[in-house]
């Protein structure tokens, strides 16, 4: 056996420049396998993280109520006691109450309507990584009365968000010399100008300069010239707790951005106890819990046992809570494979070609072996060998090379920004940060094995139905 | 030496003394120009309202019942298609009636600030109108003839703690008359947003009173709300159940 092993690997060897083909073609498969592969798990893992601990929180509590009629009535029963319960338990690593409210937004230029959370920020910090995601002002850190949070997409349905090329952007663009000068010279005729929509201030780039320059340097001219106006006023319209329209005025302190425009545009946020006050809610009443585990807890053991304890509430994990981000990442190892599976696939077609080319071009050698006493298994088995040799050089070194790709681009991120509005819109980041489980390896190695075995079939029998004495005469 | 002093104190006192009173009269001016159409104790209007886009352009009729309290009715009654839909302001709510889908609703705070009937109007307007007086400073900063009426030029400031989210609201009102020519409302950077402007003087009921109202949206070149008033009455007798969702339905 040892003997076939060693003739095995010599035999792959024998003709480099075709071998190297088989093997090369099979590294860029491997590799564009598994990046690719990387770069979806990387984004399921992001888009995970982010359900988690931004928009919701490993389990959420309700009143069962709340669920079907986001009405301020709704509020968790028996709040006191579910604390209680909350702290005691060991598992939980944090928690925040908040208070949640439908309301309008209205500015002088815009409204939308937006779900208005009141929030304890000592709490939510814990619970949320949202503070993370600011683009500019603070999180409530600054002495205001009344300050909210809001989002990016908000900020420009308000008209919050305004396009201004200010004296000093235009300044330090020609400082940069990253844009000619001639471009920023006739941009200086919209010089703090303020357009309070991205479509008019597009409308003035592409109409100031030509068409080739605008492909080339507007994107990034508009991107500089946004702003938010912080410490403007925002109206907000609720119903309070007696069901009558109550007004309130906030000052905007900063702007977040997430990866999901969807959670953005509909939600702000606020300091509890000015919402409350105001709804004519008391202090235990709140709408929604989100809690937060340690790391190795499992979540519906933790389910289980608060639901035992109140049956009364509605207590709904991320899964439940985001059923489409929990759905990719239960099935997303199997994807995984699939996808891998159908790039070997592929190559096993030229694995076989190449195989078959082999045996044409040593019949003659074959008959010898055979003539000499080399039985039908050892012959198997040599042609086996060397086509899972074959594929296994291009393999380990494909892995390699995907496994490096991985790292670098892990630590860079891909930035696909240039169709970011698609994306996140999904509520997937623009930015990735591809990265794979060390066990995938195992299963793509297991993989690879197999399709060198199955491929080997066909040259193996095509190679035993020779007839010794007919191959040795062969001329070739 | 003392006598200068003195002097400086009396002007100052005097100047003071002067811009207090001039406050008060911009404020009383401005209550004034607001009773013009408020003021009374119950109103009936008829109106035409054409809604001006770049593309098109449409024509909306209707009546309107109100009360000093602050409810009205209005049902709309041409176009054919919109005809019978009528809404009701009470105290700060606002209910809608359709009669094509036979459904009263009660519009929610979302569907506040979307315009009326599709019109620079927005709903949130008719809601809060009444706060000019009550939620901001004012001041007048001159006198300038509109369309040859000499105007009392008033900056309206709003104060602090008022849901009110203007910058600042200039408006013009006639010297004779206290009828409001026109306002610009800008925004916290003091740059303008919207133009309302009111014109052709016309007499209704023993008093003059301007007939056209346009709505101007500064950034939306193109885009205005004209409001025509058809026939105005005042101080008639409404029964005390006419403002009720029952009469909603039923009204003609």
């Amino acid at each position: 056996m040892k003997e076939i092993i060693k003739i095995a690997w010599k035999n792959v060897w024998r003709n480099k420049k075709r071998s190297v083909t088989v093997v090369v073609a099979v590294i860029l498969g491997i590799s564009a396998g598994i990046f690719a592969c990387g770069v979806m798990q990387g984004w399921v893992e992001q888009r995970i993280d982010a359900v988690i601990y931004i928009e919701n929180g490993r389990i959420k509590l309700y009143n069962p109520d709340f669920l079907n009629n986001e009405e301020i009535n709704n509020v968790i029963p028996n709040k006191e006691a579910v604390e209680h319960f909350l702290n005691k338990e060991t598992v939980i690593k944090a928690f925040s109450e908040r208070v949640k409210l439908m309301a309008m937004a209205t500015t002088s230029r815009g409204s939308t309507s937006l779900m208005l959370q009141g929030i304890n920020i000592d709490d939510e910090k814990k619970v949320s990584k949202l503070y993370t995601c600011l683009l500019q002002g603070t999180y409530f850190e600054e002495e205001t009365s009344r300050p909210v949070l809001i989002s990016d997409k908000t900020a420009e349905q308000l008209r919050i968000k305004n396009y201004v090329l200010t004296t000093e952007i235009l300044d330090s663009l020609e400082n940069t010399a990253s844009i000619p000068n001639t471009v920023i010279a006739s941009l200086r005729s919209i010089e703090n100008i303020r357009f309070e929509s991205e479509n008019k201030m597009k409308k003035e780039i592409s109409s100031l300069l030509d068409r080739k320059d605008v492909s080339k340097y507007g994107f990034d001219v508009l991107k500089m010239s946004e702003q938010y106006r912080l410490r403007s006023k925002i109206v907000f319209t609720f119903t309070d707790k007696q069901g009558e329209l109550v007004n309130q005025i906030y000052k905007v302190c900063g702007v977040y951005k997430t990866a999901n425009i969807m959670y953005d545009q509909s939600n702000a946020f606020v300091l509890k106890s000015d919402l409350s006050t105001i709804a004519g809610l008391n202090e235990g009443e709140i709408h929604e819990t989100g809690i937060i585990l340690r790391e190795n807890a499992n979540e519906e053991n933790v389910q289980s046992a608060i639901k035992k304890a109140f049956p009364e509430l509605s207590v709904l994990t991320w899964k439940e809570l985001s059923p489409d981000a929990s759905l990719v990442s239960e099935y997303m190892s199997i994807y995984l494979f699939i996808f891998v599976g159908i790039i070997l696939f592929a190559l096993a077609f030229g694995i076989i070609n190449t195989m078959l080319m082999a045996i044409l071009e040593r019949t003659k050698e074959l008959g010898m072996l055979m003539a000499i006493g080399m039985n039908r298994k050892r012959v198997f088995s040599m042609i086996m060998l060397e086509t899972v040799f074959l594929t296994m050089a291009g393999a380990v070194a494909g892995m390699l090379a995907g496994w490096l790709l991985i790292q670098v681009t892990g630590m860079t991120g891909l930035n696909f920004s240039s169709f970011v509005d698609g994306f996140e819109a999904m509520g997937w980041a623009a930015i990735v940060y591809p990265t794979i489980d060390l066990f995938f390896f195992f299963g793509i190695t297991v993989l690879v094995i197999v399709t060198g075995v199955l491929s080997s079939i066909i040259p193996a029998r095509k190679a035993l139905s020779l007839n010794p004495v007919e191959a040795i005469r062969m001329n070739n | 030496m003392k006598i200068h002093l003195k002097s400086i104190s009396l002007i100052t006192f005097f100047s003071i003394m002067t811009s207090f009173v001039s406050a008060q009269d911009a404020k009383e001016i401005v209550r004034k120009a607001e009773e013009k159409f408020n003021g009374e104790k119950s109103s009936y209007s008829e109106m035409s309202m054409t809604i001006v886009r770049p593309k098109y352009q449409r024509n909306i009729e209707f009546k309107s019942w109100s009360e000093s309290e602050g409810d009205a009715l209005t049902l709309i009654t041409a176009p054919a298609k919109e005809k019978g839909q009528s809404f009701l302001k009470s105290g700060n709510n606002m209910w809608t009636w359709n009669p094509s889908i036979q459904r009263l609703v009660k519009m929610p705070p979302s569907m506040l600030s979307q315009g009326w009937m599709g019109s620079d109007y927005s709903n949130d307007d008719i809601l809060k109108e009444s706060s000019l007086v009550k939620d901001y400073s004012h001041k007048i900063t001159g006198k300038e003839p509109i369309d040859g009426i000499t105007c009392y030029k008033i900056e309206l400031i709003p104060l602090k703690e008022t849901s009110v989210i203007w910058g600042k609201i200039i408006i013009w009102i006639s010297e004779k008359d206290y009828l409001q020519l026109k306002i610009e409302y800008y925004d916290e950077d003091n740059l303008l947003v919207k133009t309302h402007k009111s014109s052709k003087i016309m007499t209704f009921d023993n008093r003059n009173l301007p007939s056209v109202m346009e709505i101007l949206p500064a950034n939306e070149p193109g885009n205005k709300t004209v409001v025509t008033i058809k026939a105005i009455k005042f101080n008639i007798k409404i029964e005390p159940d006419f403002f009720s969702q029952q009469n909603m339905k039923k009204i003609k």
